[in-house]
């Protein structure tokens, strides 16, 4: 929270020297402030989500405005800005612009975005947002217990809240050389405080596994920097840029105690009381890029440019032992004890662009995308979930730094027939080869093509079209489990996923998208547009594999403008949406032999969304005279519904029935208005009536202790019906 | 690509190829600009824009007199429009005499309207606006679906919509109709959606992850990869780590729907099933988990709470030696 505390005072020193930034340029000053308060009708987490506006009550309002241009023939070219929202609340932004047009601009821009995720969780340790979390002296966690054992479980109970605020500045300075050559810099320094959550489990396999969702501390800086010479003219446009990225966590892990009793499979001392867990938070990393550009018209009708960017991400962060607990025996020690971990990045694209005639344009580009992995493959003798002590050196396990590199090429022509006709059409190409994965090489063609009609005085139609296929080289499923273990250990039959699953983000695909799109407008008082499009997924190209199998998403959109009169609006908006997907796999287990091979255990997941949003606003202005009874009132009415539907169905040996629907359904209406009293003063009143219901199976009456393996936060889905009020007096001067 | 696999560096040449292409482009003949708009002097009326405003004023049918309050009318900078031998109103609208002359019955010298093409109407505006920020915009998405500068900007305006982070996704929305419903789910990005609704109050602008004159990047992201674009604000999703998780590295796409989603932290489908799209390994990972499972029936770990992520939280990656199963 360093920086907020920079931040106000900096705004106190500010203000203190804006009568001198005024006097500096030739414009007047002139300012508009906006002081009241905000009334909210109850306690609410999610509907302040990222406002801050989440307690009942009043909280105050300040926004304000104060600038300083000159007039347009005036002699001076210096101007400033200094803006202000959401002043008082956790939602604040600050905006300061200081420009002398044609030499240099400086801009200062300060955000607090928070997230407020839930208030209502509950769990028995103490040191809450801290990186060492302590069971109640009075726990009692038996051998071989569940969440059901813990007997002093309810008494100890503390309340937990999950949220975050980002405090982000963005510095920006512009110089313009000479008429040609420009120099611009960014900074960015950001923090980013609060409490998250994340589930700490303890235990290997076999079952013996036990977890408890915990709060967990959130304390990042990140810092960037990218710097920027630029030339342009008619001809000629180059540059060159540096960019620089700095992220710091100021908390590197978090330790627990471990709640549940000594049981088997556990080595002695990994259960209550002497048992801990470590879980590591994000290791600190910086990144940066060299990147060079350029660009040349050769006449008014072509163009080529380059652009190549270098770079790479690391982070050297030193590593955590194997295990946090003294009690396990640890024989071979880290191969390392900071990570080094490096990936070169390369960036390239190179694009043509010409209009060979009136009518023609054309377009051919290809681009690079290239991460090298360079970090070092070790043996790690890995200790499963801090409850087992080291294993053999023969079952080491490899890291696997992943790379790829990605090439592309576009091709597409347009050509405008006649008048508001324009016919587009193109193919693109790409493939990707990848290390330490199922598929090592892919490529997927894509061709498209669309119409544009836009002759008509009253109305336009667009039409787009898609088709792509990708192809892999070929899919071994086991590629990974044999990469990461020493060489033998794992045989060429072994496997770990099912053979016949297909990872979706690699397997063979064949995509295609349309939409549809009309304009009318047949008066300046009216216009009518409708959307819709339609994408298709389908995957792998043959039957009897796992995975997501097809995925389908249709729209359909209105909007609706009316504007009977100066002043005078109505506007509308429907939008539908579908969303399908079907998966499938088969629950097998090692313990059931031919398990793997038999159908009678295969499962189908059908996902369907369904959604639909509305909105309806009208909006009424009248002038005032001299500044004087001016008016603005109106409505805006908003609606968001969502209902998710999975259905879980299987062959014989599988018992499964569908979920519940998970719903989400958000409701909001809103008036508004403002009254100038006189050309200096007036009023603003906004009354906002909101209602959300949610139902999620996962967090809707699901006690803490529900699960017979996992201590939960027990926090239930969002739901709220409230109002806001706001009251506000506007001061404009100058 | 890896060093630690048998693949040669093939872009090594590729950046050779490009080096010399960059130093022979900027080496190369000078071009011979056609001037399409040559006028002369006494076309122009040399009275704007107060002549202008004289029918473009506040109470007209189409009102400019805001533009006086923006930065391209600076009489004093020689760059603006409105400055040194430029000829304000005219530096866009082209040379107007006859049209000041017939009280507006003729045409200004040049219309922002259908009696243009896309490509003329942005001529005006790149023909001074060639900064860094728009050096991809030919061969852009935006450019080459035939949008205009002046179906996002209103430059008369003293404030154009869509500059500011309050105002801009209003203007973005009237194409992209899905972003506009995405932004409403229950997990989203805090961007704007309605403009009077405090609750909807943008935190981020499009423009925080788009450069929406064209870049390198895919969907006109502002850096070159939707990951490099996401490690602006998710540094900590960086890594390297010593654990990787594939498609997190290759693409946050593949499982997050950057917009706004129905499934917690932007997921494109629920979990655990969307886990269960890759992994199918013996016990629990293939499990088939439905509505047994929840409640009033009972209580599986595997699918409520954090479901998979009671256990296995780092799914973007893990640094610790024991973390090969994303648990620590």
């Amino acid at each position: 929270m360093k920086i907020k505390h920079t931040i106000l005072n900096t705004l106190c020193s500010g203000l203190l020297i804006l009568p001198m930034a005024a006097n500096a340029a030739d414009g007047e000053v002139e300012g508009e402030f906006d002081i009241g308060g905000w009334y909210l009708s109850e306690d609410s987490y999610r509907f302040g989500k990222y406002t801050g506006l989440t307690d009942d009550g009043w909280e105050p309002v300040l926004n304000f405005k104060i600038w300083s241009a000159p007039d347009w023939d005036s002699d001076d070219t210096t101007s400033w800005q200094f803006q202000g929202w959401r002043v008082g609340l956790d939602s604040m932004r600050l905006k300061f612009d200081y420009a002398n047009q044609g030499t240099r601009s400086f801009s200062a821009d300060y955000r607090e975005i928070p997230n407020f995720r839930f208030s209502d969780g509950v769990s028995p340790y103490n040191g809450i947002g801290s990186g060492v979390l302590s069971l109640p002296s009075d726990w009692v966690g038996p051998a071989n217990g569940t969440t059901s054992s813990f007997a002093t479980l309810q008494q100890n109970l503390k309340p937990v809240r999950s949220s975050w605020e980002r405090q982000r500045l963005d510095l920006n300075f512009s110089q313009v050389i000479n008429r040609d050559w420009d120099f611009n810099i960014d900074l960015r320094h950001e923090e980013k405080d609060g409490v998250g959550t994340f589930g700490g489990v303890i235990g290997n396999s076999g079952g013996n596994p036990r977890a408890v969702v915990l709060p967990r501390p959130i304390d990042w800086e990140t810092d960037i920097m990218e710097a920027t010479f630029s030339f342009a003219n008619a001809r000629y446009q180059f540059g060159f840029s540096l960019f620089s990225s700095w992220f710091d966590n100021g908390q590197k892990s978090v330790t627990w105690d471990n709640p549940y009793g000594q049981r088997s499979g556990w080595a002695d001392g990994v259960g209550f009381p002497d048992g801990q867990g470590l879980y590591s938070l994000e290791p600190s990393n910086e990144a940066m890029q060299f990147r060079a550009y350029g660009g040349i018209n050769f006449d008014n009708r072509s163009r080529l440019s380059a652009d190549i960017s270098v770079g790479s991400m690391e982070q050297d962060n030193t590593l955590f032992p194997y295990s946090v607990n003294p009690a396990l025996s640890v024989d071979v020690p880290l191969p390392r004890t900071a990570m080094d971990a490096k990936i070169d990045t390369t960036f390239a694209n190179i694009r043509y662009t010409a209009r060979p005639t009136d009518r023609v344009s054309v377009l051919a580009a290809y681009t690079l995308d290239d991460r090298d992995n360079k970090t070092a493959r070790d043996e790690w003798i890995y200790i499963g979930g801090d409850s087992q002590n080291q294993k053999d050196p023969e079952d080491a396990r490899i890291n696997l730094p992943y790379s790829y590199e990605k090439k592309k090429w576009d091709l597409n022509a347009t050509w405008r027939a006649k008048r508001g006709v324009r016919i587009r059409g193109g193919i693109e190409s790409s493939d990707i080869t990848r290390t330490f994965s199922e598929v090592l090489g892919s490529d997927e063609t894509r061709l498209f093509a669309s119409l544009n009609l836009n002759r008509w005085e009253k109305a336009s139609l667009s039409f787009d079209y898609s088709t792509s296929e990708r192809d892999i080289d070929g899919y071994q499923g086991n590629r990974t489990l044999i990469l990461s273990h020493l060489p033998g250990a794992e045989g060429p039959d072994d496997f770990e996923n099912l053979p016949a699953l297909r990872k979706y983000n690699q397997t063979d695909r064949e995509r295609d998208e349309f939409r549809f799109r009309a304009d009318f407008f047949p008066s300046t008082r009216f216009n009518l547009a409708f959307v819709s499009s339609w994408s298709d997924n389908d995957y792998n190209d043959s039957d009897g594999l796992f995975g997501l199998q097809k995925s389908e998403v249709s729209m359909f959109s209105v909007d609706a403008g009316l504007y009977p009169r100066d002043g005078l609006s109505f506007t509308a908006y429907y939008t539908m949406e579908e969303y399908d997907s079907e998966q499938s796999s088969r629950s097998w287990n090692s313990r059931t032999p031919g398990s793997e091979d038999d159908p009678e255990r295969n499962w189908f997941a059908n996902s369907e969304d369904d959604v639909t949003t509305w909105n309806m606003a009208f909006r009424y202005e009248q002038p005032g005279d001299s500044g004087r009874g001016g008016m603005e009132f109106g409505m805006d009415y908003t609606k968001s519904e969502v209902e998710s539907d999975i259905n879980v169905f299987g062959a014989s040996r599988i018992t499964a029935t569908p979920l519940p629907t998970l719903v989400s359904e958000m409701t909001s209406w809103t008036i508004f208005g403002s009254y100038d009293i006189n050309e200096r003063s007036g009023l603003r009143l906004s009354y906002e009536k909101q209602d959300l219901s949610t139902r999620d199976f996962s967090l809707d009456n699901v006690p803490i202790d529900g699960p017979s393996n996992a201590l939960l936060l027990g926090q239930s889905s969002a739901n709220y019906d409230l109002s806001l009020l706001m009251l506000s007096y506007t001061h404009r001067y100058d | 690509m890896n060093s630690n696999t048998n693949s040669s560096a093939p872009f090594s040449p590729f950046l050779k190829l490009l080096l010399i292409l960059f130093c022979l482009l900027l080496a190369g003949p000078a071009p011979v600009l056609a001037d399409e708009h040559a006028t002369s002097e006494a076309e122009y009326t040399g009275m704007a824009p107060q002549v202008c405003l004289n029918c473009h004023g506040e109470t007209s049918a189409r009102p400019a007199h805001e533009m006086l309050q923006t930065t391209m009318a600076r009489k004093a900078d020689p760059d603006s429009p409105f400055g040194g031998e430029n000829h304000s109103c005219e530096t866009c609208h082209g040379p107007s005499k006859a049209h000041v002359l017939a009280q507006g019955k003729e045409p200004p010298g040049f219309r922002f309207d259908e009696s243009t093409t896309v490509e003329q109407k942005n001529g005006t505006c790149i023909g001074c606006h060639q900064e860094e920020g728009r050096f991809h915009w030919p061969g852009s998405t935006h450019n080459l679906e035939g949008v205009a500068c002046i179906d996002c900007h209103d430059v008369h305006a003293a404030n154009d919509p869509v500059m500011a982070l309050e105002t801009q996704p209003e203007v973005c929305f009237g194409c992209h109709q899905e972003q506009r419903s995405m932004f409403l789910r229950q997990s989203r990005h805090p961007v704007q959606t309605s403009s009077n609704a405090y609750s909807h109050t943008g935190m981020l602008s499009c423009t925080d992850c788009h450069n929406t004159h064209g870049s390198d990047g895919p969907s006109n992201l502002t850096r070159n990869t939707v990951n490099e674009t996401c490690y602006d604000c998710h540094a900590e999703k960086r890594g390297p780590f010593l654990w990787e998780h594939q498609p997190a590295r290759e693409d946050c796409t593949t499982c997050h729907n950057s917009h706004g989603s129905n499934y917690p932290n932007l997921l494109v489908a629920r979990t655990p099933w969307l886990c269960q799209q890759c992994h199918a390994a013996p016990f629990h990972p293939s499990g088939a988990y439905s509505g047994v499972d929840v409640p009033p029936n009972s209580f599986d770990q595997r699918v409520v709470g954090k479901d998979c992520m009671n256990c296995h939280n780092k799914v973007h990656g893990s640094n610790h030696p024991s973390g090969i199963r994303l648990t620590r």
